[in-house]
Order: C-alpha cells, then sequence, then structure tokens
C-alpha cells in the first residue's frame, strides 16, 4: 500500500469514527478522541504480522478520491456540525451512480469495449481537466469539480497503487452507496410524487 | 492567491482553487502524452530466424541432442506451474510454486539454474513466500500461484506472479517483482491494479514480450464473472500503459503471445469452453492495434494449458496435451507459418488414459544458442526439464512428416 493507501484509510476510518460517535454525543473532543482511537487501532493491533488495515486493504486496495471526499465531508461535519454547512452531494452521488454503472459491467467481461482501460491512457486524464473546470465554471459545483481535478491530480503524480484514472475516481464501495442513494433519492421522488 | 486575483465570490474561489489543482496537474500528463506511443511493435530476437530448423548458420548442426532433468522439489509434496526466462549472463532459470498442497498457507514461489555448461540444475531456493508478500504489500495474502519469468532489454529479470486476499483463483490479483543481478535477487513485490472491481481476477501464465519502445506486453487473463484473455502494457518501471481485451465470454484463458515480426503476432489460447476443444488462436498484423476473432486449430486441448514459441523461420513449436479429456499425453507439434495448422511430432509423456498421470503447465523457451528448453509439472511431485537442439527437432519432424 502506498502513503496515498495509508492516509485515505485513516481519514475514512477516522470520518466513520467521528460519525458513529456522533450518535451518542455532542462533545467534539470526544468525537474526535473517537475518530484517532479507531485510526490508531486499525494501523496499531495486528494479526498474523498484518495490521487490521491490511485486511480492509485486502479487499479494496485503497480508497477512491470520491471515498475520501463524501466520508470525509460527512466526517467534518460530525465534529463541527454548527460551523460546516452540507455540501450538495446528489450531484456526485449520481455521477458516480452513472460511471460504475457503466464501467463495472464493462470491466468485468460484458463486451468488447472495457471502459476501465481507458482509464490507463493518458488522453482521458486530458477529457478530465476541461470537464472539471466547465463544472467548476458553468454548473457552480466545485465538489464534482474537485472529485474530478483531486483524481486527475493523484493519478497523475501516481500517488497511489493504480496507473488508473478510474480508480481514483471510484471505488465499488462507494459506488454501492452511491447506488443506495441514489434508490433512496429515487423513492422520495416518487413517493413525494404519489 | 485567491485574494491576489481578488476573487471574492464563493464561486469564483472554487474555479480558481480547480484551476489551481488543474494546472498542478497538467505537467506528468503532458509528460505521458509525450512519450506515449500506441503499439510501438514487437521486438523479435533473432532464434535462428532466417535458416531452417537442424542448421546452424547455414550448416547443419553436428548432432541432435536431448537431454532431461528432474529438478529436485526440496521436499516439497506438490510443484506446479513452472515457467523459464533466459539469464543475461547464459544459462536458464526456473521458476515455481510449491508446498504442502495448491493453494495451501506453506506455497512459496521457488527458483533454480542451469548454469552454462552445466548439466544439472542447482538446488532451488524460495524467492517469495505467503508472509513476506503480506509484508511487502501491507495486507493480508492468503496464497500464492503463477509465476511468469522474463529477461527484458536491458537485462532486469521480471517475476511476475499471483496472489489471492479473498476467495479462489478466480480472486487473483498480479504482482512484480524485478532483479536488477540477473536473477539472483528481487526488489520488493509491487501490485499491480488491473481491475476496477476490487481488483480481483487477472492472472498470469504466459511470458511477455519485449517491444521496440522498451515497454513490455504481458498476456493475463479473467475467470471471474467470464474467462477472457487480454494484454497489458507496461513501461520498463512496472507502470501500466496500456489494456487490450483479446475475447469474449467464457471459454478462452491463458494466451500466450508469439511475435513473428515487429507487426505480426500470434496469440494462442487455452480452451475453457465446452463445445469446440481445441486450442484457439487470434492474430495481429498491426502491433496489437487490433486482433483477428478466435478461430479454432488443429490441435485438441483438454482445458489445459499451453506455451509456444517461434523456432526457426516462420516455424513454431507448440507444447500441448495431446487429448480433449485428459493431460496423459504431453507432446509437441511444428506449425509451418499457419499458426491453424500444426503437425504432433514427437510425445514428451505419454501415459495411458485413466491412469491419473498428469503432464500439465509447459513452458517453452529458445535459448540463444539455439537450442530449446520446455519445463513442466510431472505428475504435480516434481519439474522436469527436457533441452533439444535443431538437430534434434529437425529429425523429429521428418519422422513424423515420412510415411511409416
Amino acid at each position: 500500500m502506498t502513503a496515498y493507501g495509508y492516509v485515505g484509510w485513516a481519514l475514512v476510518l477516522a470520518s466513520l469514527g467521528a460519525c458513529c460517535s456522533a450518535r451518542y454525543t455532542d462533545n467534539w473532543r470526544i468525537k474526535l478522541g473517537t475518530a484517532a482511537a479507531v485510526v490508531v487501532a486499525a494501523f496499531a493491533i495486528q494479526l498474523d504480522r498484518v495490521p487490521l488495515i491490511g485486511f480492509v486493504a485486502s479487499v479494496q486496495s485503497e480508497p477512491s478520491v470520491a471515498m475520501i471526499l463524501i466520508l470525509g465531508s460527512h466526517g467534518a461535519r460530525s465534529l463541527w456540525p454548527h460551523r460546516l454547512t452540507q455540501p450538495d452531494t446528489g450531484p456526485l452521488h449520481l455521477c458516480i451512480f452513472l460511471l460504475g454503472s457503466a464501467m463495472y459491467p464493462s470491466a468485468l467481461g460484458i463486451g468488447y469495449i472495457d471502459l476501465y482501460a481507458a482509464g490507463y491512457h493518458p488522453y482521458a486524464a486530458i477529457g478530465m481537466l476541461p470537464l472539471a473546470f466547465l463544472l467548476s465554471w458553468f454548473a457552480g459545483t466545485r465538489l464534482l469539480a474537485f472529485w474530478v481535478a483531486l483524481a486527475v491530480l493523484a493519478q497523475g503524480y501516481s500517488v497511489g497503487e493504480s496507473d488508473n484514472a478510474f480508480d481514483y475516481l471510484i471505488d465499488p464501495i462507494i459506488f454501492v452507496y452511491a447506488c443506495w442513494r441514489a434508490a433512496a433519492y429515487a423513492w422520495r421522488r416518487y413517493d413525494g410524487a404519489r | 492567491m485567491v485574494r491576489l486575483i481578488g476573487a471574492r465570490s464563493r464561486r469564483a474561489r472554487g474555479v480558481v482553487a480547480v484551476a489551481a489543482l488543474l494546472i498542478l496537474a497538467s505537467p506528468p500528463l503532458i509528460a505521458t502524452v509525450h512519450s506515449y506511443d500506441a503499439a510501438p511493435g514487437y521486438q523479435v530476437k533473432d532464434a535462428g530466424a532466417e535458416r531452417d530448423l537442424g542448421e546452424v548458420d547455414g550448416r547443419p548442426e553436428a548432432a541432435p541432442i536431448w537431454e532431461d532433468h528432474a529438478i529436485d522439489p526440496r521436499g516439497r509434496a506438490m510443484v506446479h506451474s513452472a515457467t523459464l526466462t533466459e539469464l543475461p549472463q547464459g544459462g536458464v532459470q526456473a521458476f515455481w510454486y510449491g508446498g504442502s498442497r495448491e493453494g495451501a498457507r506453506d506455497v512459496g514461489i521457488y527458483t533454480a539454474r542451469l548454469l552454462p555448461n552445466e548439466r544439472s540444475w542447482t538446488l532451488p531456493r524460495e524467492v517469495m513466500t505467503r508472509p513476506r508478500l503480506s509484508e511487502e504489500l501491507g495486507r493480508y495474502i492468503k496464497k500464492l500461484g503463477n509465476p511468469v519469468a522474463f529477461l527484458d532489454a536491458s537485462g532486469q529479470v521480471w517475476l511476475f506472479f499471483v496472489s489471492v486476499s479473498v476467495g479462489g483463483w478466480s480472486g487473483s490479483a498480479i504482482n512484480a517483482m524485478v532483479s536488477q543481478d540477473g536473477g539472483e535477487t528481487f526488489g520488493p513485490a509491487k501490485r499491480l491494479v488491473t481491475s476496477p472491481a476490487f481488483n480481483v481476477s487477472t492472472l498470469v501464465r504466459g511470458r511477455p514480450v519485449q517491444m521496440r519502445d522498451g515497454s513490455i506486453t504481458l498476456p493475463v487473463y479473467h475467470e471471474f464473472l467470464g474467462k477472457f484473455a487480454e494484454l497489458l502494457r507496461l513501461d520498463p518501471d512496472g507502470v501500466v500503459l496500456e489494456k487490450k481485451r483479446l475475447t469474449l465470454g467464457r471459454r478462452h484463458i491463458q494466451p500466450v503471445l508469439v511475435p513473428e515480426d515487429a507487426e505480426t503476432a500470434n496469440v494462442f489460447l487455452r480452451y475453457a469452453g465446452e463445445t469446440d476443444k481445441r486450442i484457439h488462436y487470434v492474430s495481429t498484423d498491426d502491433a496489437g492495434r487490433e486482433f483477428t476473432a478466435p478461430r479454432g486449430s488443429n490441435l485438441p486441448n483438454p482445458d489445459s494449458a499451453i506455451d509456444a514459441v517461434r523456432v526457426a523461420g516462420h516455424a513454431l513449436l507448440m507444447v500441448y496435451n495431446h487429448s480433449e479429456v485428459a493431460r496423459h499425453i504431453l507432446a509437441l507439434a511444428v506449425s509451418e507459418g499457419d499458426p491453424g495448422h500444426w503437425t504432433r511430432i514427437h510425445d514428451l509423456e505419454h501415459a495411458e488414459a485413466g491412469t491419473g498421470q498428469l503432464f500439465s503447465y509447459p513452458s517453452i523457451l529458445r535459448d540463444q544458442a539455439g537450442r530449446t528448453h520446455v519445463v513442466y509439472t510431472h505428475n504435480r511431485t516434481y519439474i522436469k526439464h527436457v533441452m533439444f537442439n535443431d538437430a534434434w527437432l529437425a529429425d523429429a519432424r521428418r519422422s513424423a512428416l515420412s510415411p511409416p
């Protein structure tokens, strides 16, 4: 695992720790302490000479930028709910859902076109650069723009284990989460229209 | 910077921040695009390409040579999936995995060498263990499998092998290690990320091919939901540059890439389907930009590993199991230019069907001296090595072609 993976998982686990403790307390010090304890436990406790985080990484190697952004924003708002406003994550969930729905089946062998293979090509990242800029300029969705720009940056400097831009954009765990959020959103729309 | 350019609104600040990220991202992208070559062409070694079988420098080689050796399994109950590579200093090196049983926690990757002018293999030693890989990758590793070794144009010896963290072999990922001292010691393992779905189900078996721009093309395959073959192109540092799908469905695994010249190559495929139990192949004549659809050859395949090498002129030599149902016959076949048509010339092993004898997972290599080496699993108890020269091969071909 690379430094990106370690830092990414530390942020994700800290956010999960903060979110869980926020159910039981409003004290930000306790929440921060819980987040730190979760991270220390994941990295310090070893089974068969492998830290607990190694078992997480044996399934999902490194977290994507999307996972870090989404869980990180949840964690930060859990810690300081009055200081931070909730970003609109709907468009990001929708993009993850659409990208994952097209990419995972094709990568697993459905059809000759392997969308994932395009992520190794430098032109894929070059195509994403103006996309990120347009998103931030016209659509005003800064979260989406940061998502794309950070992923391109991470791939460009090879900070993670993967050489594929799509691995920095999304991962299967955040794709499942986005599917659930998309389904919940659709159900709310359907229920509201009834 | 935001104050400097006077961006005060939230949107303007966001735009400035994103623009800054994009500017930061540009240099490595520009460098990558600058050095990117979509199809650099195969670097084909002169393996006696311009002479006929049985000739050395235009003259018939003196006498047929045939040798076989058993490589000491060092007390391992099970050994399997051997691969061969040449060494920069001459000689050949074999790698395989061995342990108490396939998939056991004590399975490691072993290696032994046959040095120039030596008649026997060195004692095997372990080059990779499950705990070592776990430590180097910082994650849990359940088992190790298929190694593939390769000597690149710069003299580095590459060792690719699969590892599994969760599930069976279909949950495999590929790891790569590089030796700068001719296969003596290897640097830390690097995991290749080749699939977006938890990076599972990409395996190796076929030897890589050197490309003219210094990159290497590694044949790989999937066997999770589909069973299909792909090619990965890696730069000299092991960065994945490109992935190309060769087949579809659940029928073709373990591709073997055999280039003929810079633009032309064939990829032979183990058939893992139910209906057409023959060795299949796809071809390219534009250095891998496009491949034909899979076609069947005249050689049977009982869903078992194969290997092939170019020997002389356009002749190809294949080692394979000559049966549609079992692995009890391991044979050599020659093709004289048509990758779909082969002549069986010799049986390396021939046991009666139903006796439980298994001869499998061959690896074939032609060395600088023009001699051909084959290693394969002998009943999963030891790795057998066979070496012969072109004179022997020419004799075997003549015998096979002449009427009884």
